[in-house]
């Protein structure tokens, strides 16, 4: 069962992003990279039955929920520390 | 400098300007930035860093939460301390160094090696446990309240 041959047929197996998604996972707190890790798994579920368009469909969802999780916390950080660090650092510099 | 090497700089230049992997310089250099902050604050005593959303919202763990704090802990070189906040980045440890592992042998070095991470059963258990660490973290009883961050 785990040790299939390797049938030469087979197209490539499509990246599953299982770091990407484990990433956002940690980074955001959507449930986005939850998303991302459920595709991540479905990537290599649908390649191992033999639905090489699921999987590829699949790759191309872990990929997109991670990279976006990961850009909207990015942002909601950097627009975050913009407003609230720098009132506060000003207000360190300032003597507070 | 030989012509070979010139020709070399200006390929390694067109490379750079490549949309791709300019947006990857772009995202390692905010990365960098941003992981600066977490050298000098420490996210439980300063106000500058976002609390987690999620969080604020319901009152219940993520599984993200406590990963500011880990990171400052391990960037003070307290590895263990940190990971304490948050296990998930340990997960995240080991699968990175098992693709760079994997990258060396395979790509370098021309083995023939399975890649664990694309076994159905592999990424299902760390789905389950991902989802599972989420649900533990938030029961404030004695083992899984060494889950919280």
């Amino acid at each position: 069962m785990e040790n299939q041959p390797i049938n030469q047929d087979q197209p490539t197996k499509p990246n599953n992003y299982l770091a990407l998604a484990i990433i956002s996972t940690i980074l955001c707190c959507l449930p986005a990279g939850i998303v991302s890790i459920v595709y991540s798994t479905k990537v290599n579920s649908e390649y191992f039955q033999g639905n090489y368009e699921a999987a590829e469909r699949a790759s191309k969802n872990a990929k997109t929920w991670g990279l976006v999780a990961i850009g909207i916390a990015v942002l909601g950080w950097i627009v975050y520390v913009a407003f609230f660090g720098l009132a506060f650092l000003g207000a360190l510099g300032s003597g507070y | 400098m030989s012509p070979s090497s010139d020709w070399r700089s200006w390929e390694l230049w067109e490379v750079a300007i490549k949309p791709k992997y300019f947006l990857i310089t772009l995202a390692g250099i905010i990365i960098l930035a941003m992981g600066s902050l977490y050298v000098f604050f420490d996210p439980s005593e300063t106000a500058i860093f976002p609390k987690c959303p999620f969080f604020w919202l319901t009152g219940l763990y993520c599984p993200g939460c406590g990963s500011q704090r880990a990171i400052f802990h391990i960037l003070q070189g307290d590895i263990i301390g940190g990971i304490q906040y948050n296990i998930l980045l340990a997960l995240l440890g080991l699968i990175l160094l098992y693709q760079l592992i994997y990258y060396v042998l395979n790509n370098r070095l021309k083995r023939q090696i399975r890649n664990w991470l694309y076994m159905p059963m592999v990424t299902n258990t760390i789905l389950i446990v991902v989802i599972l660490f989420w649900i533990l973290r938030n029961v404030p009883v004695y083992p899984f309240s060494l889950l919280a961050p």
